[in-house]
């Protein structure tokens, strides 16, 4: 049985709410985060990312500030 | 930019020497103390190159602070508090599931970059491309680490290429804060 674009993106969707919830323990950090320009995303802000389905992109700027990087 | 040094220049005229001494890192509690692959993410960090990056080839960091105060206020970055008036971070509960990490340093070969005028000035740059250029000129000439100024204006940063170490160098972690808010605290003060 394949998968659907749509079902990827809700599952892809699905695994980084999970990983919001992990790190932060607010709402309002997390949309802090996801809306706060990210050097490491090019100056992009996560959410603009999201937008676009560049899960990956924002899973990876996730684990940077997870890992302690300096931006 | 005027008076300002080439990348490499500073790099050419640098001497390696050995440092040792306690640093922090504040990290999500559920990393690894010593975990630098986050470091490669997307663009890479301020004295890194990650995938993305146009400087090659990628290379880890483990990015670490003389001050904990410094360490904490680095990793709020990510949360858009670049206000030099440090009492912004009292109000803060984003930062709770982190942790503060004491780390014993020991290597062999670093450049001390914390008075490089060059390397402040990029401080208040939106692109990190010369800071990340330097940096890796730097791990080029397999340095171990480099001391930087810190965005936080607190101390300094020693920011350590993980895969350049020597087999003579040393990293421990001595001890881990999980309760931050003494250290906020003093933060707000101004108290270091």
């Amino acid at each position: 049985m394949s998968v659907t674009v749509q079902e990827r993106a809700t599952n892809e969707e699905i695994a980084l709410d999970r990983e919001l919830a992990a790190t932060f323990t607010s709402d309002d950090a997390s949309k802090r985060w996801l809306k706060t320009a990210n050097p490491i995303l090019n100056g992009d802000a996560p959410i603009d990312c999201l937008k676009r389905r560049e899960y990956d992109r924002v899973r990876a700027a996730l684990e940077a500030f997870n890992t302690g990087v300096y931006i | 930019m005027k008076g300002l040094r080439d990348p490499a220049d500073i790099v050419a005229s640098s001497v390696p020497q050995p440092w040792s001494g306690r640093v922090w890192r504040c990290h999500h509690r559920s990393r690894a103390a010593l975990n630098a692959d986050g470091s490669l993410a997307g663009i890479g960090g301020r004295c890194n190159a990650g995938v993305d990056s146009d400087v090659k080839p990628s290379f880890r960091a483990l990015y670490t602070s003389i001050e904990s105060a410094a360490a904490l206020l680095e990793v709020v970055r990510h949360l858009g508090y670049r206000s030099p008036d440090r009492r912004d971070v009292v109000a803060l509960d984003d930062i709770a599931m982190r942790v503060l990490t004491q780390i014993d340093i020991e290597l062999q070969r670093i450049f001390d970059w914390r008075s490089e005028p060059l390397l402040r000035e990029n401080l208040s740059h939106a692109s990190y491309r010369q800071a990340q250029q330097i940096a890796a000129a730097a791990f080029n000439r397999e340095a171990e680490g480099i001391l930087v100024p810190s965005a936080t204006g607190i101390d300094a940063n020693l920011v350590v290429f993980v895969d350049n170490l020597d087999d003579s160098s040393r990293i421990a972690v001595t001890r881990q804060i999980e309760d931050l808010q003494p250290i906020i605290a003093s933060v707000a003060r101004g108290v270091r």
